[in-house]
């Protein structure tokens, strides 16, 4: 059974995401960024499963941000990353450096 | 080139819905482009909102009021045709101009499978995700699009909340 600190392939990706993008990460930015990274979006699905998942292991936060028209007039919930989840990401490629020689990400001012 | 003098008036009540209408945002960008405003600018600003489909909206409330959907119709696609530099106008339809919405069903079933507070951002997401796909594709692909990502929804919540209680039970038995 993995344990709560360990990041899944998807979840690093979300949060190296939101890293790289500390501003106005929502549903719909998020897909479309780890659609420019990855060359395949993810599925909402699969999007907010992850992202609820991390919130539970504490790695990230999300509060709402306004309504648009786009949305139906629903509001949007923004996300950005928790201090311990930039640190996770760390450990992650830290351990995956050591393992298969790749660098490991620099996670200025986490 | 007769007609063009009365239009401006109708291109410029018509902004002036949108302003009355839609959110902060789109408030502020109109607003900017009222402050300088040309006919050109506005006419852009015009076919910008019209693709990001505020303006249809705006046009829909129009209508209630004292401007025929025709009307404003045939001053659209003569701004259209002005960018694509054609000179045949195409009237656009009312059908053409209708927003579509997400399938009803399925949404009914993205309302099942999350939470009121989860549902908000997800349905948004999923709904605005919808009218991009739409954009590129047509709304009969996108109307299947979303179906496939509300049956993706139901297999990773369901995923979710087994690996939830498998994980409550695991905790229980230490």
């Amino acid at each position: 059974m993995p344990r709560r600190d360990e990041l899944g392939p998807f979840e690093l990706e979300i949060l190296e995401t939101l890293l790289r993008h500390p501003r106005d990460a929502y549903g719909v930015s998020l897909i479309e960024w780890i659609g420019e990274t990855t060359g395949r979006r993810p599925t909402v699905g699969a999007l907010y499963t992850t992202l609820e998942r991390l919130e539970r292991k504490g790695f990230v936060r999300s509060w709402w941000g306004e309504a648009t028209q786009v949305r139906g007039g629903r509001r949007k919930r923004l996300y950005a990353i928790d201090p311990s989840g930039a640190a996770a990401v760390r450990s992650m490629r830290a351990k995956r450096g050591t393992a298969v020689g790749l660098p490991g990400i620099i996670v200025a001012g986490a | 080139m007769a007609r063009r003098p009365s239009r401006e008036p109708l291109l410029n009540s018509v902004v002036d819905v949108i302003l009355k209408y839609h959110d902060s945002v789109e408030i502020e960008e109109t607003n900017l482009n009222r402050t300088h405003l040309s006919s050109r600018q506005l006419r852009a600003r015009v076919l910008h909102l019209r693709e990001q489909r505020y303006f249809v909206r705006g046009v829909r409330r129009f209508v209630q009021g004292s401007l025929e959907f025709d009307e404003v119709s045939n001053v659209l696609s003569e701004a259209e045709n002005e960018k694509l530099g054609s000179t045949c106008a195409a009237p656009v339809s009312a059908e053409a101009a209708e927003i579509s919405e997400p399938p009803r069903r399925a949404h009914q079933i993205l309302c099942l499978i999350y939470s009121p507070d989860r549902l908000e951002d997800v349905a948004g997401t999923m709904e605005e995700l919808f009218h991009k796909v739409e954009r590129r594709h047509g709304t009969a692909f996108a109307r299947l699009w979303y179906w496939c990502q509300v049956a993706g929804c139901l297999v990773g919540r369901t995923g979710f909340v087994l690996a939830s209680a498998s994980e409550l039970v695991g905790l229980k038995r230490t």
